[in-house]
Order: C-alpha cells, then structure tokens, then sequence
C-alpha cells in the first residue's frame, strides 16, 4: 500500500493531476464496496457484541473485590490498553496456530483481536459507570430488604449504564475504524477492497479519498449521537 | 430504664398504623455492650440500650458522637466490632461471633432485616424511577405482592402523605421535603417494627422541614418505635419519649425529654444544648 501512494504523491506534485471519478463511481467499484461494507459492518457488530460481553464480565470480576479475580482483570485491561491493536491483531493471527495449533480464518482472528481489545475498554468503561453510582444507593437498597441481585439488576445497573452509554458510542465509532486494520490480514472489509483496486486501476487518490468519506458517513451519524446522550444524561 | 409508651394523648391512626402481623414485644430493640471503630477513630465506645415497641427515641449530640454510626449498625449497614444487637430478642449482629456463627446469624435474621426501615439525609431515592415505582420496587420484591396490589398500597401511602400530584414524576423534579416524604413512604409500604431516621431534616432549606416533622409527629403518634437521629429539639421535646444524649462513641445522660433539654445534669449535654440554642 504505502508504496504505490509514496509513487503517485511524488508524481502529482506538480498539482496537473486530473481527477477521474469515474474510476471509482462504476458498477464493479461499486459491488466490491457493498461487499467491503458488509465485512466492515459485520466485523464491527460482532466485536462489539462480543467486546461488551467481555467487558461487562471484565467489570464485574474487576469489582468482585476478591482477590485472584480482581488481579486477573487488572492484567486483562492492562495488556490490552498498553498494546497497539494492530499488534495484537497480527498476533493472534500468526502466534496463536504455533502456540496452540489452532488455525483461524483472517475474519475469525480479526473478531477475536478487536473483540479483545474493545473488551478492555468496555471494562473500564463499565466499572467507571457502576462506580458512579452513589453508595447511598446500595444502602437504601439493602434496608429495604431487597438481595444483591436485585440491587445489581434493578438499582445499580440501569443508572450505571446509562451514564457509560455516551462512552459506549465512543467505543463503537473506534471499532468502525479499527476494522480497518483487518485489511493487513486479507479480510475483505471496505479499506481492503480499496486498497486492491488502488493496485489494479491506479487511481489510488480517487479511492482513498472515497474511503476517507465512507468512513466519515459512517462514523459521524454516531458521533453525533453520542453527543447527544452525553447531553441527555448528563443532568442529575 | 424503659419507659412504656401508650400514655402519649390522643394516639389515632392517621398516616399508616404497622398493624404488626407478629409483635416484637418490649425488647423491640436490645443493644449490648456495643463497639465499633474505623481505623484507630472508636466511634461506639460500648453502647447499652434498650427500646420498646412504639417508643420514640431520639438521639443528639454533638457530629462525630456516633448517633449516624449506632443506626447503621441496626440496619446491618455496618459490623459491629464487638457486642450484640437483637431484634425482638434474636441476634442480628453480634460481635464476639466467628465468621460461621455470623453466617448463621445472617441468615436466620434475614426475615427480620424488612422489620427495620430507615430514611436516610440525603433521601437516597432511585432516581431512574417514578416516585410510584419508587415505593412499589420494594413492595414486589419484598414483600412479592402483585402489581396491582402493590399499585393501591403505593398510591394509598403516597396519597396520605400528600404526594397525590407527583406519582409519576421523577424524584428529581420534587422539592427536598417532597422527596424525603417519598422515602418515608417507600421505607413504611413494607411495613417495617422500627423506622430509623437519620437527620431526615438536615439537608434541607429550612422552611421544608415542617413538612417532614409533621409526616413524622404523625407516625409516632400512631405507634411506631422509632429512633431520630435529629438536631430538632422542638420535635424531640414534643414528640420523643425518651431522649440519649451522646457524645464519644457514649451515652452520657439520658432521660425524658423534659428532664434532658430543661434541666440537664451532665455537664456535656449543658455544653451541646447552649450551643444549639445559641444558634
């Protein structure tokens, strides 16, 4: 990638460049971007199902105030803050079928990598809400008679939520981006369709630019709406 | 020691009598020899006290003497460090216990933890819920009553207590005075022996407390034990029984409330109560 657009760069440095949209706005570009969006969607969906599952577990041993649990969660976010996702991707890619024999499909390893890495990020994200919750909340709760669960379920949880909802949106537009990474292992999401055009017509300027705004239609809607809920549930 | 209640004039049922399903019977509350410290600080330096059924107590004295402390250890929100607490004469906390007894006395005693309701400075309403929903929460929880049901005895309680016009707002668009009225009628749906009052009145704007005062008046007088947490000497000299002086971590004087507010003894309590006067 980064050769063919150094090439091109110097190349149109004497600003004659002529555009040539109609190089990427065609039938082929076209169903190879759909097929590109589908990957990216799908790719981004099921990380963050998956991500805030293990996020919400992550919190939860996090919180358990009970000693291996709380150490192990640490650990997790911790590894997973520190380290680039690209390189956590590749990892999983290449370091998991040595070590443990068993080989994934590019899609697969990409799931797991950012499922992994946006679960450290949902952990953190959901420890902060629930610890937002003022400790009067679990008094009143418990002289009421009502049990643990309850309190968790009915009590701490919805307020708790509620107030990491603007960071949740956070999250989601990450992982829209992040799903970019996957191009570097062959999933066929949209900044890899881009990329093998780019090889095949030349028009790498005309293609990336169309990237850069497909990414920006889709990520900016949820900006705004994470903004919006910030607003929403700010009062209290 | 104890002085029995039911000589107070004029006692009727007017915001919601306990119609106690089993009596506790006199030793409603027992606390023996109690102790508790956060760090080195002792905040209850042994505590002896006694309550009867449909007794009001109110506790004063000056911040940091423990009042705050003894009734959230009666409510479990706190482990004692040593000493015992009974309701009805069986063990809820006890101090000298290993881990298993306490595990046992947890458990055994559970029943009893909705016989002790407690209202709280700071209200501590769940403010994602109406002010209904508020009440009713506990009623299906609790004490597993339809939704129905649950709906008539919130709203019957709302409505004694003025709050007719609020059901469905959120706690948060009520004065202070309203929502402190709506966690007085949240802890009293489940029916509870003893309610618990920790300076209900403290943090609010003055002209709501009289509003919260006379909810409570009310309660007493219709039988309820009771033990206020308060800097409202008006209200302990009308309503109380009997009045605790504390300070330390110790009950230093104790006595009716005339005794203690007019003419009393030690010399602490004469310290406290110039100074509250003289405020």
């Amino acid at each position: 990638m980064s050769f063919e657009l150094h090439a091109s760069a110097a190349y149109l440095a004497s600003a004659s460049y002529v555009w040539d949209w109609g190089s990427v706005f065609n039938k082929d570009i076209g169903h190879l971007a759909l097929i590109g969006l589908k990957y990216t969607l799908e790719v981004c969906g099921l990380s963050f199902l998956i991500g805030s599952t293990i996020g919400m577990a992550v919190a939860g041993l996090r919180l358990s105030h009970t000693p291996p649990f709380t150490q192990i969660a640490y650990i997790y976010t911790d590894f997973f803050r520190t380290t680039p996702a690209l390189v956590q991707l590749i990892w999983v890619f290449y370091v998991v079928p040595v070590l443990f024999g068993i080989v994934l499909s590019p899609l697969v390893s990409g799931v797991v990598a950012l499922s992994l890495n946006a679960g450290a990020f949902f952990a953190e994200v959901f420890r902060g809400g629930i610890e937002s919750i003022p400790r009067g909340q679990w008094d009143a709760a418990y002289v009421l008679g009502y049990r643990r669960r309850s309190t968790l379920a009915r009590i701490i949880l919805p307020q708790g939520l509620r107030q990491a909802l603007p960071a949740t949106a956070n999250i989601f537009i990450s992982l829209l981006k992040d799903s970019s990474l996957l191009s570097v292992i062959a999933v066929h999401e949209i900044t890899y369709q881009a990329q093998t055009q780019a090889a095949q017509n030349f028009r790498p300027l005309e293609l990336y630019t169309a990237l850069a705004v497909a990414y920006f239609l889709l990520t900016y809607p949820l900006s705004l709406t994470s903004s919006w809920l910030e607003k929403r549930f700010r009062v209290h | 020691m104890i002085k029995r209640p039911g000589d107070r004039a004029g006692r009727h049922v007017s915001v919601s009598s306990p119609t106690p399903e089993l009596s506790l019977g006199a030793r409603t509350i027992e606390l023996i020899g109690l102790r508790k410290s956060f760090g080195d600080k002792v905040v209850l330096d042994g505590i002896d006290l006694t309550v009867a059924e449909g007794e009001v107590l109110v506790l004063i004295g000056p911040s940091g003497s423990g009042k705050s402390t003894l009734l959230r250890c009666i409510a479990r929100l706190l482990q004692v460090d040593a000493g015992e607490i009974r309701i009805g004469g069986q063990a809820i906390q006890d101090g000298s216990a290993n881990w298993k007894r306490r595990l046992e006395i947890a458990r055994a005693s559970r029943p009893l933890r909705k016989e002790v309701g407690m209202v709280f400075q700071h209200f501590n309403l769940f403010p994602h819920k109406t002010v209904r929903q508020n009440v009713t929460m506990g009623l299906r929880l609790v004490r597993q009553m339809t939704r129905d049901e649950a709906d008539r005895t919130a709203v019957e309680l709302l409505t004694r207590m003025g709050l007719a016009d609020h059901l469905d707002k959120q706690p948060g668009q009520l004065s202070g005075g309203q929502q402190q009225r709506v966690a007085i009628a949240r802890a009293l749906a489940l029916r509870p022996h003893v309610l618990l009052f920790d300076e209900v009145t403290s943090a609010l704007d003055p002209e709501l407390v009289g509003e919260v005062l006379s909810v409570m008046r009310e309660l007493a007088v219709s039988g309820m034990t009771m033990l206020v947490v308060t800097h409202e000497m008006g209200f302990a000299r009308d309503v109380a029984d009997r009045v605790i002086m504390m300070d330390e971590g110790r009950i230093v004087e104790e006595g009716s409330p005339e005794e203690l507010l007019t003419r009393p003894k030690n010399a602490r309590t004469q310290q406290f109560l110039h100074r509250i006067v003289d405020r």
